[in-house]
């Protein structure tokens, strides 16, 4: 009950800001706020409460929903959904402030698409059904497609077409893939029998059944494939990346925090809700690391790690920089959970959470500055330093957390991911670390294109990060480090869920 | 009592910093942030004075988990031993004095109290390497104190060559880190743990290794020391360290001189008990190779501080060869000595570079440039935009720089002399250290521990019958003759003979008490006061190496008589003799001679020989200039330029590396944009202008055709039809009734 | 008089009635025709009524009145009708109002 409040709470306070009058901005942005709150205060409640030293799913709701098809509104968290949800409900009244004075026009609108937003991510971490799952994937599309469109830059609407498209794309290969399932759901030893049903934890379970046509070795790789693409569309993983950059540089601020903290995690979630318990033979066919094949996965997070991080060393937009290193950081997810180890898993969940959380400071940041100088040029800075002392301390910060300083969040998900991935893909792994390499110098070379040397003339009025920018960014700085300095804190909230994914992993 | 005492040594600076990092969160500062840093290194230093006595007889470990996934546990903790207390000690002392130095010498700077902050937390990260007990810890306090290093080379980031300095050493190091990493991960695969003692420890579980696995022990140990050549700045990864005297000089006395850059020689002590000899002879080519390179470019420098550094970096090559040869207590014992006499001659030279400086800030007060009034201070020279150059434009840093070769005019030797009598506590003070370092015999410590290397270095040579070892040897024996002879000139030139620049030194003034007394504390510690710790067996004790020797080398050594012995030997006997030697005897403070082993005797004459050579050729150049400096460069102009571009290793990085990355990320970047982009923009277009022109075909001459002749044949249809609509009523009602007669007459037939 | 006699007469009236719809050229005589059928229709239920079904049941005899009320509001409606008409188009003749002629 809890958990369906928290989905459906944003999605009331859509209702209630349509309702309000046109006019009153103010009043609009504080309802948005309020109901973006909300579910932040139900995520922390969830999150103490949520019993640690189960695997099992929690706060189950499990009613029936479209009966001819066998299709149930079923929502649950294990600990991995917990995490996400507690990172997304935190985000939510983040990008709202964030929001607070650079949306320009039809702010109800805008915070009315976003609040519908949050309802479809919220919705699709917590959901266990595959129908359910799918619709709240698709559910996020339609608002961000007008979040981007509408209130983007210069070239939004080729942007949000871009992200719009190859996501549907994507989810078009994964629907099909879904019902492929479904139709093949009831069917043991050829025989097709009883009721078909999109319940994924009875789809994990009937896959791991002897006999069963899910369990068939064929079956699961083609369809691992086809979820596989479309989840890969939204990490991105390259070649499928190409959206990203153009989507991050259009879109505005606490949009581009949203896709990358949250959207790019949904892929990254998918893959392995979907991709890893319930087709462990198809993963097994792409990480045994024989052949082509077998290191396929790590191959794929080896080129995301490496190629982002060079193509981000070239860029010159800021913004667009932050999204190659985005690519690069979601690298390593996919190398840890190629590795099917314990460190690797709990690697790449970690990344995915602290990636969540840095590229959201890394986006606001880049915002800070833009509302300031109304450019992203890298080159166009400089001696920001000095005129902004604060900025530059929370921006270095972010920089070095997100380049894996050990002591900040962003090292330990590397590190696991890593460890874990050299066990079984010794090269591969080691190649990746040149990401480690470039990454810094990126971000270095940024940072002291941006703020070190002398000043430029033409920022000598530039006004210090305010008030309400440091309160969005403060509570993801000190998640940073706390993460860093004991990144226990939320690895025992997935230790379980990880542990039972393995068994399942190591079962076939 | 040993955790409470460590966590106080650790929390003190870390809260020193925190304090600082929260309120700049609000925009302020704690007002004496000065004396905060200052007080928390101070309490530090005397919790590592209670230390020192903890640790006799027994190491201790403290553990807490960290991270614990399923059958896999890391875990963070405090491993105390002997030389774990000393390095404390040695960090925690000369961070105080640091400190109090750049009270004084930091004074007026706008970005005074983060300078402090910063001295904090690289104290803090500093301290958590040395006390980790785990390779996990080692390298977050590796990575940590990278930072600190990054940030405060980068103190002064207004000047390009700082911003540049502080992204190439934290660059160049990660790349050694990165090879380190590697090295944890091979270990992590083979032992599942990264924790170093114990039972389910390294070090226990790579004891019981077999020699099948020595070549990939020998691998994973050089790729630990990768950690150790980046931050320790050998070569091939040395370039960064001269160019990190951009930073504040006391950060140059702390970070890259005293503590940071030995943190590799300390990793690479603790690692010692999984070096096999294949990666013991590589870190001590890399050490001997460092040695001689650093001190060969330091002959031509003029810049006081490069001189020192490159000075720092040879020092290191020493440490990192006597870790090499097996002389682990050696290469520690140099570490301690070098900390403290290095700290003195940098901070001796930034009391050198401070009075002029204050004296340079003065005379050109009227040029003040107001935009960079704010960090005109010290040795950041602004006054001189023809040297400096300040003609650089924004948005125009490249990650390719150029290597300026300009001084400022107050750290170059050629502006300096006679300074003897304007500042006689720097001298002297620096006179010691220089001493010391050279390697004069019996009262300095510097000279004990040098020594202590290259008699390890000559006895492994004679033990083993060596080549490698005595050529090793030769190079050691030159860098220290090397040594002798540039840091002399560096005396010669700063302290002897005629002012050069009579402006410059008609200001120059000794500096203020809390410069002095720091240097004062220093030069006693120069003498060999800490030598009693090193030479007490019960102390010290080496580890054990297991796999330093093996079998193939036991017929090879003179001393073995079958291999059964040999290997028996090597495994307890040989490294506690060594050790024995080296460290048995407590009574070499007095300057006794080993009696046991002649390499000491020969390594000690030889040294004092090549000492005194280079003492004498530097006092013939320099001061009786009865030689001549130019002329001999210019008898050996291509080794002259050789030495002067540094070997050429900064063109090699900048211009093959460095430009190689660039390019290589534009073209990865081009790919991006132009291929992976344009297939999928092609997709868009193919489909759009292609697909979509010949879909468009079908759909209005096929599908909407027959959607149009349907239509046609429905309205001709209609056209006829409708005639039966008359509107006229009674028609319609005329149908009905017809109609109904029809059905009538329909229902009556059937 | 027998059932017959009824319905012969229900009959003539029927026919007067629907030869008067089809063939007058004015509204208000079909209207009278209409009346006459309908008036035919409640002779018949009435007829019925009284000879083929037991005397206590008389829902022949209420329909008819149910009719002759109808008819009664029928003529209302179609006189208001007819008024319209002849508002809009200036005559009550059916022929003149051919608007909906296909």
């Amino acid at each position: 009950m809890l958990l369906s409040l928290m989905i459906f709470v944003p999605l009331v306070g859509m209702i209630v800001v349509l309702l309000l009058p046109r006019e009153s901005e103010e009043l609009v942005k504080r309802v948005t706020l309020l109901f973006t709150l909300i579910p932040l205060a139900l995520a922390v409640a969830l999150f103490i409460s949520y019993d640690r030293s189960t695997a099992g799913t929690q706060y189950v709701v499990n009613v029936p929903w479209i009966q001819a098809f066998n299709i149930q509104y079923h929502i649950g968290i294990d600990g991995l959904s917990v995490t996400l949800l507690l990172l997304t409900a935190l985000l939510g009244p983040i990008c709202v402030i964030a929001s607070w004075r650079n949306i320009e026009k039809g702010i109800k609108a805008y915070m009315a698409l976003f609040l519908l937003l949050e309802t479809g991510m919220l919705g699709f971490f917590a959901a266990l059904d595959l129908f359910l799952f799918y619709v709240f994937f698709e559910l996020t599309l339609l608002p961000m497609y007008f979040l981007i469109g509408i209130w983007g830059g210069p070239r939004r609407e080729y942007a949000a077409i871009k992200f719009f498209l190859y996501t549907l794309f994507g989810s078009v290969l994964m629907l099909v893939a879904m019902i492929a399932v479904y139709l093949n759901s009831n069917v043991v030893n050829g025989v097709a029998d009883g009721l078909r049903t999109f319940d994924i934890p009875t789809l994990i379970t009937l896959a791991a059944t002897q006999g069963h046509a899910l369990a068939d070795q064929h079956f699961q790789i083609w369809v691992f494939v086809g979820f596989f693409i479309g989840f890969a569309v939204k990490v991105p993983i390259f070649p499928f990346h190409t959206w990203l950059p153009d989507a991050h540089v259009e879109a505005p601020t606490a949009i581009s925090v949203i896709l990358a903290g949250i959207l790019l995690k949904m892929g990254t979630y998918g893959l392995v809700r979907v991709n890893m318990a319930m087709f462990p033979q198809g993963l097994h066919h792409f990480t045994n690391g024989d052949g082509f094949l077998g290191n396929s996965l790590a191959l794929l997070g080896f080129i995301n790690i490496v190629y982002g991080s060079f193509c981000a060393l070239a860029q010159t937009d800021f913004k667009k920089l932050v999204a190659y290193s985005s690519i690069g950081h979601m690298g390593f997810v996919i190398l840890g959970l190629a590795a099917r180890n314990s460190e690797g898993i709990t690697g790449a969940i970690l990344q995915m959470f602290n990636h969540g959380v840095i590229s959201a400071m890394l986006f606001l940041l880049v915002g800070v500055l833009y509302d300031r100088a109304h450019h992203r040029e890298i080159n166009g800075f400089g001696g920001l330093g000095s005129k902004m002392p604060v900025f530059t301390g929370i921006t270095t910060l972010a920089f070095m957390a997100s380049l894996g300083l050990p002591g900040l969040s962003g090292f330990v998900g590397e590190a696991l991911s890593l460890l874990g991935a050299y066990e079984k893909f010794k090269m591969l792994t080691i190649l990746s670390t040149i990401g480690i390499v470039v990454g810094a110098a990126y971000f270095l070379w940024t940072l002291q294109r941006v703020f070190l040397g002398n000043l430029n003339p033409k920022y000598e009025a530039l006004p210090e990060i305010n008030g309400r920018e440091i309160l969005t960014l403060a509570p993801l700085g000190i998640l940073t480090i706390v993460l860093g300095v004991w990144p226990n804190f939320a690895i025992n909230m997935f230790s379980e869920s990880v542990t039972n994914l393995i068994n399942v992993l190591q079962a076939i | 009592m040993v955790v409470p005492l460590i966590s106080l040594i650790l929390l003190c600076p870390l809260a020193a910093f925190a304090i600082f990092g929260l309120l700049g969160l609000a925009k302020r500062s704690f007002p004496r942030q000065d004396y905060l840093s200052t007080a928390a290194m101070l309490v530090g230093f005397v919790c590592s004075l209670l230390l020192l006595r903890e640790v006799v007889p027994n190491p201790e470990t403290h553990t807490v988990k960290w991270i614990s996934l399923g059958s896999i546990t890391f875990s963070m903790g405090f491993y105390l031993d002997s030389v774990t207390a000393i390095m404390l000690l040695v960090v925690t002392l000369v961070s105080s004095l640091v400190h109090i130095f750049s009270i004084g010498y930091m004074h007026g700077d706008p970005r005074y109290p983060r300078f402090f902050a910063f001295l904090s937390l690289f104290s803090f990260s500093m301290l958590f390497l040395v006390v980790s007990d785990n390779l996990l810890g080692i390298y977050i306090g590796w990575e940590l104190v990278g930072l600190c290093s990054y940030l405060l080379i980068g103190f002064w980031f207004e000047k390009d060559s700082a911003a540049n300095a502080c992204k190439k050493a934290f660059l160049t190091t990660r790349v050694g880190d990165v090879g380190m990493f590697i090295g944890m991960m091979m270990l992590f695969t083979k032992f599942k743990t990264l924790s170093l003692y114990g039972e389910g420890g390294i070090f226990t579980l790579a004891a019981s290794l077999n020699t099948g696995d020595m070549v990939w022990l020998s691998i994973a140990g050089v790729l630990i020391f990768c950690g150790a050549v980046g931050k320790s700045a050998q070569v091939p990864l040395h370039t960064w360290l001269p160019d990190a005297m951009e930073g504040p000089t006391p950060v140059s006395a702390l970070i890259h001189a005293a503590t940071m850059v030995a943190a590799g020689v300390y990793l690479t002590a603790r690692m010692f008990p999984i070096l096999t000899e294949t990666s013991s002879l590589v870190i001590a080519y890399i050490g001997g190779i460092t040695a001689i390179v650093a001190a060969t470019i330091a002959i031509v420098r003029f810049d006081i501080k490069r001189v020192l550094a490159y000075s720092t970096v040879s020092q290191l090559g020493y440490m990192m060869l006597g870790i090499g040869v097996g002389s682990y207590v050696a290469g520690l014992f140099h570490l301690t000595t070098h900390a403290f006499f290095k700290a003195l001659l940098f901070l001796g030279s930034g009391s050198v570079i401070h009075a002029f400086h204050a004296m340079h800030a003065h005379a050109h007060d009227d040029e003040h440039d107001h935009a960079h009034e704010d960090h005109d201070t010290h040795e950041h020279a602004h006054g001189d935009d023809d040297a400096h150059g300040h003609d650089h434009e924004h948005g125009d840093h490249d990650l390719v720089h150029a290597h300026g070769s300009e001084i400022p005019p107050d750290q170059d030797m050629r502006n300096m002399g006679g300074l003897r009598h304007k500042m006689p506590i720097t001298f002297v003070t620096m006179l010691i250290a220089t001493l010391s370092i050279s390697g004069v015999p019996f009262v300095f410590s510097g000279f004990w521990s040098k020594d202590a290397i290259l008699g390890g270095v000559l006895e492994r040579a004679m033990e083993w019958n060596s080549v490698h070892h005595y050529l090793l040897f030769g190079m050691a024996l030159l860098a220290a003759g090397i040594t002798a002879f540039y840091m002399f000139r560096l005396i010669f030139m700063t302290f002897f003979g005629e002012p050069r620049n009579q402006e410059m030194h008609n200001m120059a003034h000794e500096s203020p008490l809390s410069m002095t007394v720091p240097l004062l504390i220093l030069a006693v510690l120069s003498f060999p006061v800490v030598n009693k710790f090193w030479f007490n067996a019960d102390y010290v004790k080496p580890p054990e190496q297991p796999h330093l020797y093996a079998p193939q080398h036991a017929h090879v050594s003179p001393d073995s008589k079958t291999e059964g012995k040999g290997f028996a030997l090597s495994l307890f006997g040989v490294s506690e003799a060594v050790a024995a030697e080296e460290a048995g005897h407590d009574t070499h403070v007095d300057g006794e001679h080993h009696g046991h082993s002649p390499a000491h005797d020969i390594a000690m004459v030889l040294s004092i020989c090549v000492a005194g050579l280079g003492i004498l050729l530097s006092w013939l150049f320099y001061h009786r200039r009865t030689l001549s400096a130019e002329s001999v460069a210019n008898s050996f102009r291509p080794l002259y330029n050789l030495f002067w571009h540094k070997y050429y290793f900064d063109e090699f990085y900048d211009g093959v590396l460095v430009a190689l990355t660039v390019w290589k990320a534009r073209l990865f970047a081009q790919f991006d944009g132009s291929v992976v982009d344009g297939i999928v923009n092609g997709v868009g277009r193919l489909t759009r202008d292609f697909l979509a022109v010949f879909v468009g075909f079908f759909d209005n001459r096929v599908v909407d055709g027959i959607v149009n002749r349907v239509a046609e044949v429905t309205w001709a249809v209609g056209g006829r039809i409708r005639r039966i609509q008359t509107g006229a009523i009674q028609t319609y009602l005329f149908v009905v009734l017809a109609g109904i007669v029809l059905l009538i007459l329909i229902f009556r037939a059937l | 008089m027998t059932l017959q006699h009824y319905l012969v007469i229900s009959a003539i009236l029927f026919t007067l009635g629907i030869f008067a719809v089809l063939t007058r050229r004015n509204a208000i005589s079909i209207l009278m025709g209409i009346e006459l059928i309908l008036n035919s229709c409640n002779l018949n239920f009435a007829a019925f009524s009284r000879f083929m079904t037991p005397p206590e049941d008389i829902s022949g005899q209420v329909i008819a009145i149910f009719g002759i009320v109808l008819a009664a509001a029928e003529a209302a409606v179609f006189l208001a009708i007819i008024l319209a008409i002849y508002r809009e188009f200036g005559s009550i003749r059916p022929n003149d109002v051919d608007t909906l002629k296909g």
